[in-house]
């Protein structure tokens, strides 16, 4: 198995995601709702 | 409202997919990237939802950015099917489709199994994301209204 390039995929997948949810958690909170 | 809210998430999967599928491609075929047809057209989708967002931020006016945003969105649709039969019409690098309406799959059940599971969690992410980014993007226009 090549595990760097399947943790590679994983943790890119995991930031992405993190950071979508981030800016709209972000820009819940600037309209005041969070 | 709705494809400006799902044009960022749709724009991170496309990108995922051709981040991840090179991650793939390195140790299966030998190389990062190949210009064949699935591969260049899916980054052709890439850059068409980079050129919508940038269309739609670069209009002021919200109504004008929609418009102008969904000429560019029936533009960009003809690229889909051209995506999915990409394997059909050109003899590429990349597989032929695995999974089929009408036929066996011929992909290993071990892998099939975790895909459709992941599948559904992909679909349920992006339909709550885009759901709660379409809320902000009403509220924003509400205020932008008054």
């Amino acid at each position: 198995m090549n595990w760097p390039y399947v943790w590679g995929a994983y943790l890119l997948t995991l930031a992405a995601m993190c950071g979508e949810l981030l800016g709209l958690w972000l820009r819940r909170k600037r309209q005041g709702r969070e | 409202m709705m494809a400006s809210s799902l044009s960022v998430t749709g724009a991170m999967f496309t990108f995922l997919s051709l981040a991840t599928g090179s991650l793939w491609g390195k140790p299966t075929w030998g190389t990062w990237w190949v210009w064949d047809a699935r591969t260049t057209s899916t980054l052709i989708l890439l850059f068409l939802y980079a050129g919508f967002i940038s269309l739609q931020s670069s209009i002021d006016d919200p109504r004008r950015a929609d418009r102008a945003g969904a000429v560019l969105a029936i533009v960009g649709l003809m690229n889909v099917p051209i995506i999915y039969f990409s394997v059909q019409w050109w003899n590429t690098l990349h597989q032929g489709a695995t999974i089929r309406m009408f036929r066996q799959p011929t992909i290993a059940l071990p892998m099939l199994i975790p895909m459709l599971i992941l599948l559904a969690a992909c679909w349920l992410y992006s339909i709550a994301v885009i759901l709660t980014r379409v809320r902000c993007i009403i509220v924003e226009r509400e205020e932008l209204a008054r």
